[in-house]
């Protein structure tokens, strides 16, 4: 019932009760946006364990930041942002470290919410964006998860749109190597990763 | 827009994370910082609430505490330090002179004193020493 009361709140007061330190607040925003940060992070390593751990930090980092959150849009602008920095960071930790990066097992389990038809060809396609350069699959992942036109995705990263549509265009042109030998989308070469944006 | 950003953008949809993902967020919370825990149910001081409402943004109000502190402080010391009136020409000669005979006196109790070092440490001149020293006592 309280939950449902939270739920319903308008988001501005929500986000001024959680500011001013009430607990039931800040779990109602965590609640509300769990799916969208946890989503970065699994998309980004196709990995249960680290997707979870990302997700957790991000919240807590919030948490400690709420006094700069200006608004609902901001916050969900923070959260990209933070869990995308937070992803990149980690991924090159992994990489130096020398860790193998897909937990294809956990990764299984979430993917059976896909048609059946379509598991394999979903999956592979997400184990691919997995496989891409860390700057390559925050593109990806903001542009296509959060359907986020070119211009908000380098908003997000803090780059120019310029060097977002360039790793847009190149991240396909991998992905699309990577699929021919499984029979998967081969499209025309891609002239322009940013249709449909200004 | 191409098939394979369709089938990204089906393949990218958002997933839900495991049961009970809030509560481990919330125990990490609580975990990393108690007493900012506790604050979450700690209604705030009245007080604070009044001086956060006059003063909305930390900046000017940090500026404004700065400046009344800088005013106390010339003011307590303008108060403490009383105002001397300035030195006549004649004061002034007499300070000088009563400044160079302290010198003076200060040069000639160097010397004695130099002197006696230098009787104490040649004990064989003992004898000499204390004549000298009788004399240098009694001179004058």
């Amino acid at each position: 019932m309280e939950t449902e009361l939270l739920a319903a709140e308008p988001p501005a007061a929500l986000l001024e009760r959680a500011t001013k330190g009430n607990a039931e607040a800040f779990a109602e925003l965590v609640r509300q946006h769990q799916r969208m940060v946890f989503s970065i992070a699994w998309h980004f390593f196709h990995d249960a364990t680290h997707a979870e751990d990302l997700a957790q930090d991000v919240f807590l980092q919030l948490f400690q930041s709420l006094r700069e959150i200006r608004s609902e849009s901001h916050l969900v602008f923070w959260l990209r942002q933070v869990a995308t920095r937070k992803c990149i960071d980690h991924a090159r930790r992994l990489q130096r470290q020398g860790e193998p990066p897909l937990d294809l097992e956990a990764a299984a389990l979430i993917t059976a919410e896909a048609p059946p038809a379509d598991r394999g060809e979903v999956e592979e396609l997400r184990r691919l964006v997995a496989g891409l350069p860390a700057k390559f699959r925050a593109v990806v992942t903001l542009r296509y998860q959060e359907d986020m036109p070119p211009s908000e995705v380098a908003r997000v990263l803090g780059c120019p749109i310029n060097s977002v549509k360039s790793r847009l265009q190149r991240a396909l042109a991998l992905l699309r190597q990577r699929m021919k030998p499984l029979g998967g989308t081969d499209g025309p070469p891609d002239h322009d990763a940013g249709a449909g944006d200004e | 827009m191409e098939p394979i950003e369709e089938n990204l953008k089906q393949a990218m949809n958002r997933v839900d994370p495991p049961d009970g993902f809030v509560a481990r967020v919330m125990a990490r919370v609580d975990a990393q910082s108690p007493a900012a825990s506790k604050s979450f149910s700690r209604p705030a001081s009245p007080w604070l609430a009044w001086w956060k409402h006059l003063m909305p943004h930390p900046v000017p109000a940090a500026a404004m505490v700065l400046m009344i502190l800088v005013a106390l402080g010339v003011g307590v010391e303008h108060w403490r330090r009383p105002t001397l009136p300035p030195l006549s020409e004649h004061e002034r000669m007499v300070g000088e002179k009563a400044r160079a005979q302290m010198v003076l006196a200060l040069k000639i109790t160097g010397a004695q004193l130099s002197r006696m070092q230098q009787l104490l440490s040649h004990p064989s001149n003992g004898r000499v020493a204390d004549n000298q020293i009788n004399q240098t006592g009694s001179g004058h």
